[in-house]
């Protein structure tokens, strides 16, 4: 395919994706399908978030959930004392965890690759510790409840709008997922996203060409938890409530699924893996009823992750690349049969 | 060989390694090693294995740190600097065991080599994206300039992991060069490859220096170094034995001593 088709195809693709995300709430107005949209969405931004650490500069954070509690904690806690709003709440959390973020970063990234992931771990357990212990604070395992909606007043006018219901929340994420999108993008197809991939091969060789490794790392663990933050905002402001579960190490277990088992460092891998895996529990329920409950479903996404690490190492998206890289080198002899 | 470029004795030094020093756990790899390169030499650095050649490489590019001595370049001290930071201010390096990126294609090892050299500010890189394209065009000419040189331009589009050894040695060497620095230094750029590949690295060398480029070549195989260098460095046991031309180094008794014994 040449470049001039591609970027048609590309384009299209973004069109028609953009159309079924606008439009399928309308279609399928149940709440089923709402809340099912609003989760995928959320993954996808969370996953994506995570890909920039644990994909393009191979630092596997598992501590990622910290920074998404936190985000939701000042949302719910902080925001409101500064008279902030929805947005102003979610920008807040976004540059403060940014700035956790650069601040751990340095002393995190001294230590390498395994260890960086412990490390990560062990502040993600110490994290919730202080939430649970922090009673006077966060209110401890009773939750902080009482999160006002998000509310917004149109410019130039008096209306106000309130949101409250689920389609209202979901096309409130829209534009925040293509915020991320837009970041994660412009990020990764730049010569940003290039050093990246240097730091991610080969840091002794990075440093010959002049990247400095860690300057790069900081930038996407800083871009990432801020957006991580920013959606730990979203996700008070639609609950209404935030506990300490919020930075529970199950959500590091799906991200770590979504992005390895869809494809690091993938944009269409990383879409494909948040898709599956808010659709998957939904089709087991679907199928198996109350036979596949939670405590299986994590059983069941361990053995996926450990088969997809051993046989697919690059992810569902490998397979794909792989499988299209084939038949575009078929075609041309199709071709001449066709002659 | 080539006498082409005329040599000033007094100009200033490119780089000047001043009683360089390393140790690991109590073994001395570089001991007191006084150097000096100028402008368009090309001068290799020879030894015995262990003598400590690429840990001297090593101390030179930020790679190492060393305890002791200095090295400057172009009259500014540069020890114990960052690597990258050593690579922008002109000195690149090949490694021993190449190392390219296997991710990305040819063409894209050739643009990150250049691209950081070509804007520093990460922010600057961000917002002017109208620049950026300009600059990445330059680049894309140039890096298709040299891979033709090199006879790479044909797998331009082809990713790291895709190319032989040799192949893979022609583009490092191709990325070292790519963004004109004033020192080149290569680790064993005839190490592994065939005889044929041997003596095309070896007229890109010579055909670069006659242009005025500087080397700093770190290699095993006699024939390569007693044809290409200028001068010859011999390190034995992290200590420069001898110092001097292809002529006089191959017959200097202590040089041979090193090299066979007693």
């Amino acid at each position: 395919m040449n470049p001039k088709n591609r970027q048609r195809w590309t384009l299209v693709t973004i069109v028609v994706l953009a159309i079924l995300l606008v439009a399928l709430p309308q279609v399928f107005g149940s709440g089923y399908v709402i809340n099912l949209m609003i989760d995928t969405v959320r993954w996808t931004i969370f996953a994506l978030a995570f890909d920039l650490v644990a994909g393009h500069v191979s630092a596997v954070s598992l501590g990622q959930p910290v920074f998404y509690g936190i985000g939701a904690y000042i949302a719910a806690l902080l925001a409101p004392k500064l008279g902030l709003g929805f947005l102003g709440g979610m920008l807040l959390a976004a540059l403060l965890m940014a700035i956790l973020a650069l601040i751990t970063g340095v002393a995190f990234f001294r230590i390498r690759r395994v260890t960086f992931a412990i490390g990560t771990l062990g502040a993600a357990i110490i994290a919730q510790l202080v939430a649970n212990g922090a009673t006077k604070l966060t209110g401890g395992a009773l939750c902080t409840a009482g999160i006002a909606r998000p509310q917004f007043t149109l410019p130039f006018t008096d209306i106000s709008i309130r949101i409250v219901k689920p389609i209202e929340y979901y096309y409130l994420l829209l534009p925040i997922l293509a915020v991320a999108l837009l970041i994660y993008w412009a990020l990764t197809n730049s010569r940003i996203g290039r050093a990246f991939t240097t730091v991610r091969e080969d840091e002794v060789r990075a440093s010959a060409v002049g990247v400095f490794p860690l300057r790069y790392k900081l930038l996407a663990f800083a871009v990432g938890s801020g957006l991580t933050g920013a959606l730990g905002a979203f996700q008070a402001h639609y609950i209404t409530v935030v506990c300490p579960t919020e930075m529970g190490l199950d959500i590091t277990t799906t991200l770590l699924i979504i992005v390895f088992v869809g494809g690091a460092a993938h944009l269409r891998g990383v879409i494909f893996g948040a898709l599956l895996f808010s659709l998957l529990p939904r089709m087991l329920e679907l199928v198996g009823g109350q036979v596949i409950t939670p405590a299986y479903q994590q059983i069941l996404y361990g053995v996926i992750l450990v088969v997809v690490m051993i046989f697919l190492p690059d992810g569902l998206d490998g397979v794909v690349t792989r499988v299209t890289r084939k038949l575009r080198r078929r075609k041309p002899e199709q071709a001449e049969v066709q002659v | 060989m080539t006498d082409n470029v005329p040599i000033m004795p007094d100009t200033p030094p490119l780089l000047e390694i001043r009683g360089l020093t390393k140790r690991f756990n109590g073994v001395i790899a570089v001991n007191q090693v006084d150097l000096q390169i100028k402008p368009g030499e090309l001068i290799s650095l020879i030894g015995p294995n262990g003598s400590g050649k690429t840990t001297l490489f090593n101390c030179v590019t930020g790679f190492l740190k060393p305890e002791g001595g200095h090295v400057y370049f172009k009259g500014t001290p540069i020890t114990g600097e960052r690597p990258d930071k050593i690579v922008l201010r002109g000195i690149s390096r090949t490694f021993q065991n190449v190392r390219i990126f296997p991710g990305l294609t040819v063409l894209e090892n050739m643009l990150v080599s250049l691209q950081q050299h070509q804007e520093e500010n990460l922010v600057g890189r961000f917002l002017h994206i109208g620049s950026i394209r300009q600059l990445e065009a330059e680049a894309t000419e140039r890096a298709m300039h040299l891979l033709e040189q090199v006879r790479l331009a044909h797998l331009a589009n082809e990713e790291g992991h895709s190319l032989v050894y040799g192949q893979r040695k022609l583009l490092e060497f191709a990325c070292a060069l790519i963004a004109e620095p004033e020192l080149v230094m290569l680790d064993e750029p005839a190490a592994g490859v065939s005889t044929a590949m041997v003596d095309q690295m070896k007229r890109f060398i010579l055909d670069s220096n006659a242009k005025g480029q500087t080397f700093f070549v770190v290699e095993h195989n006699m024939g390569v170094v007693m044809d290409i260098s200028q001068r010859i460095v011999v390190l034995d046991y992290g200590v420069k034995i001898a110092e001097g031309a292809p002529s006089a180094i191959q017959n200097d008794p202590r040089v041979l001593e090193a090299y066979f014994g007693r």
